[in-house]
């Protein structure tokens, strides 16, 4: 069985191809940094209108990447949400209508659930049952995961995502867009003892999480330093320290409250060097097994879509059924199948 | 000699039709547009392959009403003819939303010069004049534009007028007696694009499927990130 992954929520067209006996053959990636940088963010109309220009070269592409034809597919994941809506329609309208040209199944699949399940694609996968900590640009969740499609969140973000929180607190610093990887940058030759940020909401009970508290704290303290180039570096190792520390506080408590002994981390801020370090320390310091998708798997791409398709594919072969995009789509509204 | 699959997704009515140069004969279905409306799209192809009992692959080439319109529409009409077209290995024919309007004034009027305007929101109007005299070629006659409805300028003459810009922005437009306005946009069809399609497929120009693109004219867009 081979399965096409289409990914075109947000500022990344990927497009994937997964084997059921080999595993993944090829995947292609378009980034469209370049193209929101001068505006800071991400804008929309502009993200459409490049997921529409890369869909069918990047399709091309991966089919030869695996040396395969377009009638050696069997079916086709597509992120139908949750993300920016014109962004998905592109995704979605090219899978749905391929998939009726070949006479073959689309596959809605939630982008979050694609996030989590990405470790898998590594030699080194985690069995079910686990805890999930999704990290992204949107999103900061624990989730107990017994399953495909079941997921329990424990705890989410009250306010700000980390990405997020990275993103604005890296614009602060005066940093390009995407902030996140080049605040984490900086962090590197950052005095780890000059400043300390507070670890927000780890004095209370439960797994919620705040960060934009932490964003005006960067600022408030940048302020009083000089500004200068060290004074930077210093606020993002203080800010990135902080953030990795409450996640990691919260995580051992999801951990403790299920007894599991597995944890993945997912989404684009596990990406982050200081973060697989300090979880990697963790891991081997105590009897929990963590694991970490590769680093070109934590943003966003075509690989975990497909295999996400694999997977529900497996469960149902008839999940095709019309659904629309889902811009908003809560991880807990799935189900097994 | 060739058939032709056009899709018109990018008006208030969305519009399917299969024409068959062979035969002569063109099966057309349409629907209100409505929001997410690539699965209703997708499910007239179905059902008039199903009437005409044609297999996908028989097909020649894949066109489709690229714009100007709504932008999102525009791209589900783009993803839907590339999805297909990669899918059955076929050429596509991006078609002006403008001269398909034109041409329907053609069709089914006889009228030869036409001036569209569409809303194009924001208080504007998407603009151009195009002369028709046979059945299958519309010819541009103007630039295309996107302006206020205040700024709309065209020759002396007698002009058959198209397009929900018209009605919109009546009190803006300049007077002009000699105009003729027909419809509101009643007129938007699936049948022009495939109409306008067979000549280029005829000649060979017909496009590989990573072409079909929406044509905006409106390139600038609001640059606000989120
Ligand atoms: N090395 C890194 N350190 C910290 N944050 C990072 C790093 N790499 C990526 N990010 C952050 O990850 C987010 C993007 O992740 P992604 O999973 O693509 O998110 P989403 O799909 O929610 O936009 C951004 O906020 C980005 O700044």
């Amino acid at each position: 069985m081979l399965i096409l992954g289409i990914e075109t929520s947000c500022d990344e067209t990927g497009l994937a191809l997964y084997d059921s006996e080999q595993g993944l053959l090829a995947h292609c990636l378009h980034s469209q940094i370049d193209l929101h940088q001068e505006h800071g963010g991400v804008v929309p109309e502009l993200a459409s209108r490049d997921h529409v220009r890369r869909i069918t070269p990047l399709f091309n592409e991966v089919l030869s990447a695996a040396n395969r034809q377009r009638a050696d597919i069997s079916a086709i994941a597509y992120t139908a949400g949750p993300g920016l809506i014109g962004a998905l329609l592109v995704g979605a309208s090219f899978a749905r209508s391929l998939a009726f040209a070949l006479d073959i199944p689309a596959l809605p699949i939630h982008h979050m659930e694609a996030h989590l399940l990405a470790p898998m694609l590594e030699e080194q996968a985690p069995t079910f049952p686990f805890v999930a900590l999704l990290v992204s640009g949107g999103h900061t969740q624990l989730v107990r995961v017994d399953g495909i499609g079941e997921y329990e969140l424990m705890g989410e973000s009250v306010d700000d995502a980390a990405g997020e929180a990275f993103d604005k607190t890296a614009k602060m610093l005066g940093l390009d867009y995407p902030g996140g990887p080049a605040l984490a940058k900086l962090a590197v030759d950052g005095n780890p003892d000059r400043f300390r940020f507070p670890r927000p909401m780890t004095n209370r009970p439960g797994c919620d999480f705040s960060f934009s508290g932490l964003k005006t704290h960067s600022l408030t303290t940048f302020r009083k330093t000089d500004g200068n180039d060290q004074d930077k570096r210093d606020v993002a190792r203080a800010f990135e320290d902080a953030v990795v520390d409450t996640l990691l506080i919260k995580c051992r408590r999801a951990l403790d409250a299920t007894q599991l002994k597995q944890l993945v981390i997912a989404g684009g801020v596990s990406a982050n060097h200081s973060l697989r370090q300090r979880f990697a320390d963790y891991s081997q310091q105590s009897s929990v097994e963590v694991y970490f998708p590769r680093n070109e798997f934590c943003t966003d791409n075509g690989a975990m879509i497909a295999y996400a398709g694999f997977r529900r594919f497996e469960l149902n072969p008839n999940a095709s059924n019309g659904t629309d995009v889902r811009p908003r789509w809560p991880l807990s509204e799935l189900s097994v199948a | 000699m060739s058939r032709i699959l056009a899709i018109n997704s990018a008006s208030d009515f969305c519009s399917v039709t299969i024409s068959d140069t062979d035969t002569v004969t063109t099966t057309t279905r349409s629907a209100p547009t409505e929001r997410g409306h690539g699965d209703a799209v997708l499910a007239m192809i179905d059902q008039i392959l199903q009437e005409t009992n044609y297999a996908k692959t028989s097909i020649d080439a894949l066109a489709f009403a690229c714009g100007p319109g709504a932008f999102t529409s525009l791209r589900i009409g783009a993803g839907i003819t590339q999805g297909l077209a990669v899918g059955i290995d076929r050429p596509v024919v991006p078609i002006s939303s403008l001269a398909m309007l034109a041409h329907g004034v053609y069709r089914q009027h006889q009228r030869q010069r036409t001036l569209v305007a569409i809303d194009a929101r924001m208080g504007q109007v998407y603009f151009a004049a195009y002369e028709t005299a046979v059945i299958g070629d519309s010819q541009l006659v103007s630039e295309v534009r996107v302006c206020d409805p205040v700024e709309l300028t065209w020759s002396k003459g007698a002009w058959t007028t198209v397009g929900n810009g018209w009605q919109v922005y009546a009190d803006e437009i300049p007077p002009d007696s000699a105009l003729k306005y027909i419809g509101g946009g009643a007129e938007d069809s699936a049948i022009d694009v495939a109409c306008l399609a067979e000549k280029i497929v005829k000649e060979g120009k017909a496009l590989p499927a990573e072409f079909a693109l929406p044509v905006y004219v409106r390139d600038r867009v609001v640059h606000q990130a989120c």
